[in-house]
């Protein structure tokens, strides 16, 4: 009685770690590739107050014709509860897209960012969740046209 | 204890004021199963004592019942409470990390410098095409 006890408690703290995470179909492509063949950066708490941002999570790898196709599919299954939704497009193909979502508090807001590259026919993509009460404004305010060193 | 008539009598008077103990019962009980208590005069309380045990049996199952109830309780309101502290555990803690090439790096600067790049380019990439051709051009190594 007592190991079956000790067993569902250690279920729900693993249930209570994936309630609070997020849940979009895009949050797939973090757990794709091994991370040998990607680049990923998690970053939480205070060193994204500057940014007026709590949780922070990128992701960027080279990606065949494939694996793009479904990024693209599952961004515009995310995109059905999106309160903004900004896209760009070269010569047919998404290359930006960044879409904001309502928090699971007040003021608080979810962002999924998007980049794909082509350098030399291959493809790279970035994929960006982040999450906390800053608004694009404030995002395009300190990173537009900051030089990438 | 083997009962005797007399001992019957004694028992007979102590079980309708209550005054015997479980064991005492039980003898009395198995006193009125044997074949020395299949008499007819012993019939009235053996009428008795086979309707107090129905009624102890129904008073047992509701007892066992609440305990039921109430142990279910309990699990859930832990099972709340240790949710309530995972949840509260998860929301505190800080991280800082960078996957690189498989090599885990904690250096806050490092760390940060990807974070800045990372939204520096998606940030800038919605400008148009000609900003999008220096991005080609200063590729980064992967």
């Amino acid at each position: 009685m007592r190991k079956i006890f000790i067993c569902i408690a250690f279920s729900f703290l693993g249930l209570a770690s994936a309630i609070a995470q997020e849940s979009f179909k895009t949050d797939s492509v973090f757990n794709w590739h091994p991370r040998s063949q990607v680049t990923m950066s998690v970053v939480k708490g205070k060193e994204l107050k500057a940014y007026n941002l709590e949780y922070f999570k990128s992701i960027r790898f080279k990606a065949t014709d494939e694996e793009i196709a479904h990024v693209l599919r599952w961004l515009e299954e995310d995109s059905a509860t999106a309160i903004d939704d900004e896209k760009v497009s070269t010569d047919g193909h998404l290359v930006y897209r960044l879409m904001r979502f309502s928090g699971k508090k007040p003021s608080h807001y979810q962002y999924i960012g998007f980049q794909q590259k082509r350098i030399n026919s291959e493809g790279y993509l970035t994929v960006v969740y982040m999450r906390g009460e800053a608004v694009p404004g404030d995002l395009n305010k300190i990173f537009k046209h900051r030089k990438v060193k | 204890m083997k009962m005797n008539m007399k001992d019957y009598k004694e028992y007979a008077d102590l079980y309708f004021e209550g005054m015997l103990a479980d064991s005492e019962e039980q003898e009395l009980k198995d006193f009125l199963a044997s074949a020395e208590g299949v008499s007819k005069e012993y019939d009235e309380l053996r009428a008795v004592m086979g309707f107090f045990a129905v009624g102890r049996g129904l008073a047992d199952r509701k007892k066992r019942a609440y305990s039921i109830y109430s142990r279910i309780a309990a699990v859930a309101a832990c099972l709340v409470t240790l949710l309530g502290i995972g949840l509260g555990i998860y929301n505190r803690k800080n991280v800082c990390v960078t996957f690189y090439k498989g090599a885990k790096i904690t250096d806050k600067e490092v760390v940060m410098n990807d974070v800045e790049s990372t939204l520096a380019e998606l940030m800038s990439s919605d400008a148009g095409i000609y900003d999008q051709l220096s991005d080609f051009f200063n590729t980064e190594e992967e």
